[in-house]
């Protein structure tokens, strides 16, 4: 599956959606996005690098390996949820500072619970996506 | 509208029936995918069609408005969608690997827990 | 430190769960270590007897489902002490005795787990004060014993006999809730202090209570292998002898003894106790013994004495008389005390020189001789020879017979020939292997490691200062306990060792006497061994068998009807059944369609629809892998237009996204692949294609019903809607509910997703065979 216009193109794609991915995570308090539809671009970035040129040089692009993304997504979001606890409010309780930010808006425990369910699904549509790609590689 | 989305989903759910006859292992699969898709547009009908009337409060609003589409059914065919995935990626590895095992697409053959 | 006790409990469990690591980092030491545990409780029991003679108990609640009224209630009075010291005094001991006579098995911390998971759960049973704990912690014993018993797991007969051992105490650890429940119930409490302080005569009359007592019972006798469920305690004696020695003699056994003590105020109250708890004990007692006439295998005449012991124990307590509960007390103790020590040495003769028969054993003193020394004294006490506990408890349970009401010469015979056995029994156990000529074994006997006599030995020790000075024990253990089981503060049992010339003691010398002439005809008893195979084969044990593998037999057949194999025949099944249930609820209900209030068609809507429509139909009439799974690309992007169409753009992105993945994934899996194999014939392929439409059209009519019967208000959406920005902060309220109202659910959801990951990861890139080679 190697071409070189896709490598040429992927790498311009790939650095294209991760940012367009941040955008959604970070707006989709208040319009379309989310840390689901975040995370799916961001993996979609993942697996055309690793349709452009090969699934090695895509985990390195990734730099850690899914599993430990997909493990700090759960911890972020369940840590975001404990913070309710911390301040004596039941698990998962929203907690807001007021400041208003830029893109964001407010800050709060939800948008770092989002931002769990991002690398939560990053992580496992990377896992999946590459095992099954290098399995079948393997085969060849 | 509604009478038309009826027949569609009515269409997926018999092609998806179908699919789930069948003794070929990746037309399972298929009719498992296509299932969770006749699901999910009946949640979203059952929620009710609006046009143009996203569920999201307007900026100066304090409310979403009355005449919004129903936010509800979309979260959860929001989850839904993503969990689909879930269950079609891990019905898919497993179908590659018992291809792998076996070398047959055949569920029948798939009957024993030991490789034939 | 008021709660000593309970952190002892608690530290039991926690012992248990830490024993495997132990085990790693100590190997066959770590049993020492853990020992210390049960060390410490019996320190911490021994230290509650004054305390408990005073009547003062111990009590300790703490709420846990208060929703349902059930909380951790413990109380520890002197019944609970008797049977607290004993647990954990012989758990001590076998704690040891484990680490010698199991030394270096790799799994010997797997062993000390079940062990002191057992443990804990008998020490709860015991000090348990609420009915529902009582049953948790009984239930508990039940599934340790299990895995105790089938500790050999790789033995079939090993395996058989655990699931035998769990079946008929599961049984009866059902019938136990059964009857706690309604006694709950009828009582309002589940307290058993408020119920054994309750009026017993007016909560035994009410309608109803036959039912409790029958449940009950049925508990504790299925525990206590109490006839006819006595059958999987000799069976049980596959188990490793450390298990014997503690489950099967000392502990587990005895919890269903315990239930009856605990509950005898109360339903000793009713009508049928007498005549239903003392002639099953009577029968157990005699079944007991006799069986153990005829092994050859010094475990199971150890184990069928004790099913004999057993009886013994429930015939007194249902004589129920002041007497038969301080001798039934007094009994257990010493039968604790000599059958541990006993199980014990004779666990360590088979584990050195690989012999059980006592035929073919004998001489083996000078080779081993504390063993010899501590099976000698168990042996003696248990054959009730004078300055020993067995002596003083069988003199106290000859008088408690003689005392008893109806046919008191009826009892006391069958009493006096149960312990003529007992005595022939114990000389073939405790004595024969040790003395006489020695014979030749497999392995050449030595001496054990310490770990295994040292228990035996003190338990020895424990014996004979008990016996000589039974006083002690009476005042501070005996007493108490029979006092709590009577419900009678102000009660002393003045344990003697000299009752002067009395009639029991006339008795005790015959037994002994007919004992050994019993002894001397061993042999020939057992020549005739068949006999007692027949026996056991007519027994209920039979029954068991039956009824199991009728049972195994109806689920194969069930499971050949209900479950053949083909999926499609589930799935055919499921949809068909639906159909025809909804079906027939359909015609009346389904409305004319109501065009007006409908969302008016657009022309991109229903080229839409019809795209999904095609793709749908094409996805299961093309013969091309590739194409249908385009197809199945064409359906998703076309309800992702829908999402669009009818304001729901968010899920439009993700269902759109999602998607490309889908396909992605079905390209990496499938590329390498052929084209459909054709499998089915066209006849069927028509016959699924007309149910396929019926299903279709059912759906598609439920969508019409559906629609015309939506609420106009949803409270939830309305809520959601509402203050989705005053209370989160966000305009996107679909969002919002996600991370915010629902967030559990999405934490859930992306969990869910993460197993399904792992399982794909696991399924593909950790398999076994692949040279080792892992990703990262």
């Amino acid at each position: 599956m190697n071409s070189i216009i896709l490598a040429t193109v992927s790498r311009l794609l790939t650095g294209l959606l991760l940012v367009f991915s941040v955008f959604l995570l970070l707006r989709g308090h208040n319009l379309p996005g989310g840390g689901f539809s975040g995370g799916l671009v961001a993996a979609s970035a993942f697996v055309l690098a690793s349709f452009a040129s090969g699934f090695p040089a895509a985990r390195r692009l990734l730099v850690v390996p899914p599993r430990v993304i997909m493990g700090f997504g759960l911890v972020v979001a369940l840590v975001a949820g404990l913070a309710g606890n911390v301040a004596g409010y039941p698990f998962l309780t929203g907690l807001w500072d007021t400041t208003l930010f830029p893109v964001v808006g407010k800050l709060g425990t939800p948008l770092f619970f989002d931002v769990g369910v991002y690398f939560a699904v990053l992580g496992v549509t990377t896992l999946i996506v590459f095992s099954l790609g290098e399995d079948s590689e393997e085969e060849d | 509208m509604e009478f038309l989305l009826a027949i569609t989903i009515g269409v997926l759910y018999a092609a998806s029936f179908y699919l789930l006859l069948r003794r070929g292992v990746v037309r399972v699969v298929l009719g498992v995918a296509l299932l969770s898709q006749a699901v999910n547009l009946l949640i979203f009908t059952a929620g009710g069609l609006r046009e143009g009337a996203v569920p999201f409060i307007a900026e100066g609003g304090k409310v979403l408005g009355a005449a919004s589409a129903d936010p509800l059914p979309q979260a959860l065919i929001l989850t839904a969608i993503v969990i689909s995935f879930g269950v079609l990626a891990f019905t898919l590895a497993m179908v590659h690997r018992a291809d792998q095992a076996t070398g047959t697409d055949d569920v029948d053959d798939l009957k024993g827990t030991d490789a034939t | 430190m008021e709660n000593l006790p309970i952190i002892i409990l608690a530290s039991v469990f926690v012992a248990a769960f830490l024993a495997p690591a132990l085990h790693r980092v100590l190997g066959d030491r770590c049993g020492l270590v853990l020992s210390l545990v049960p060390l410490a409780g019996a320190w911490v029991y021994a230290e509650m007897v004054p305390r408990i003679m005073a009547g003062q108990p111990f009590v300790y609640r703490h709420a846990w489902v208060p929703s349902l009224g059930i909380s951790l209630d413990f109380r520890i009075d002197g019944l609970s002490l008797l049977f607290l010291l004993l647990i954990s005094v012989i758990g001590v001991f076998v704690t040891w005795y484990a680490a010698g006579y199991l030394a270096g098995k790799k799994d010997l911390g797997r062993f000390y787990l079940y062990l002191f998971g057992f443990m804990g759960s008998m020490l709860g049973v015991v000090s348990a004060d609420h009915l529902v704990l009582l049953f948790v912690f009984w239930e508990l014993t039940s599934i340790s014993s299990y895995l105790l018993i089938g500790y050999y797991h790789n033995e079939a007969k090993s395996r058989a006999a655990a699931l035998q051992a769990l079946l008929v105490t599961g049984a009866g650890g059902l019938c136990l809730l059964a009857g706690v429940i309604l006694l709950g119930r009828m009582a309002g409490t589940f307290l058993i202090s408020e119920l054994l302080a309750m009026d017993a005569a007016a909560l035994v009359a009410q309608p109803g209570f036959t039912t409790v007592l029958i449940l009950i019972l049925l508990g504790a006798f299925t525990k206590s292998a109490q006839f006819p469920f006595h059958f999987w305690l000799p069976n049980a004696m596959t188990a490793p002898a450390p298990v014997s020695a503690y489950l099967h003699s000392a502990t587990m056994v005895k919890a269903g003894v315990f239930l009856l003590a605990r509950l005898f105020p109360l339903l000793s109250a009713s009508p049928l106790w007498f005549p239903i708890v003392a002639p099953v004990g009577a029968v157990t007692m005699i079944t007991g013994v006799v069986m153990a006439l005829g092994q050859n295998d010094l475990k199971k005449i150890l184990a069928y004495t004790t099913v004999g012991v057993l009886g013994t124990l429930t015939m007194l307590l249902g004589i129920g008389t002041e007497l038969a509960v301080k001798a039934a007390m007094a009994y257990l103790l010493a039968h604790a005390i000599y059958k541990a020590a006993l199980f014990m040495t004779s666990g360590t003769i088979d584990h050195e020189t690989g012999v059980r028969d006592p035929d073919l054993l004998g001489g083996l003193r000078r080779a081993m001789p504390f063993t010899a020394a501590a099976a000698l004294v168990g042996g003696l006490s248990m054959a009730g020879v004078p300055l020993l506990l067995g002596f003083v408890s069988k003199e106290y349970f000859y008088k408690a017979l003689l005392d008893a009401q109806g046919a008191g010469v009826l009892w006391e015979v069958l009493g006096v020939g149960a312990s003529v056995v007992m005595v022939a029994a114990a000389i073939t156990a405790g004595i024969k292997p040790f003395w006489g000529k020695l014979l030749p074994t497999p392995k050449h006997a030595h001496e054990a490691p310490w770990t295994m006599w040292l228990g035996p030995v003190l338990l020895g020790v424990a014996g004979i200062k008990t016996g000589l000075f039974p006083s002690y024990a009476g005042a501070g253990l005996v007493g108490p306990a029979a006092a709590a089981v009577l419900g009678d503060g102000g009660f002393v049992a003045d344990l003697k060792l000299w009752h002067g010339w009395t009639t029991a003691l006339g008795l005790s010398a015959v037994t002994v006497l007919l004992g050994l002439g019993l002894y001397a005809l061993l042999p020939r008893i057992r020549a005739a061994r068949g006999i007692f195979g027949g026996l056991a084969r007519l027994g209920p044990e039979h029954g068991y068998d039956n009824l199991l593998s009728g049972l195994l037999a109806f689920a194969r057949w069930q499971t050949s009807v209900l479950q053949n194999g083909y999926l499609r025949n589930y799935i055919l099944t499921v949809v068909m059944f639906t159909v025809v249930l909804v079906g027939w609820m359909l015609p009346g209900v389904v409305p004319s369609p109501d065009w007006d209030t409908m969302v008016r068609p657009h022309v991109l809507t229903v080229t839409v629809c019809l795209l999904i429509m095609a793709g749908a139909i094409f996805a299961c009439l093309t013969s091309s892998r590739f194409t249908a799974i385009l197809a199945l690309g064409v359906v998703g992007v076309g309800i992702a237009m829908l999402y669009f169409m009818f304001s729901a753009p968010d899920l439009a992105m993700t269902q759109v996204l999602v998607e490309t993945l889908t396909l992605v994934l079905f390209v990496l899996a499938f590329y390498r692949l052929p084209v459909f194999g054709n499998y089915s014939k066209k006849s069927v392929k028509i016959r699924d294609a007309i149910l396929a439409a019926v299903f279709g059209t059912v759906m598609a009519m439920v969508v019409l019903v559906e629609q015309s019967s939506r609420a106009a208000d949803n409270a939830v959406s309305r809520f959601m809607g509402e203050n989705s920005l005053a209370l989160a902060n966000g305009r996107n309220v679909v969002n919002v509910i996600l991370v915010d109202f629902r967030a559990l659910d999405t934490l859930g959801e992306i969990t869910v997703l993460a197993i399904a990951a792992l399982g794909v990861f696991a399924m593909l890139r950790l398999r076994p065979g692949r040279g080792g080679k892992e990703d990262r």
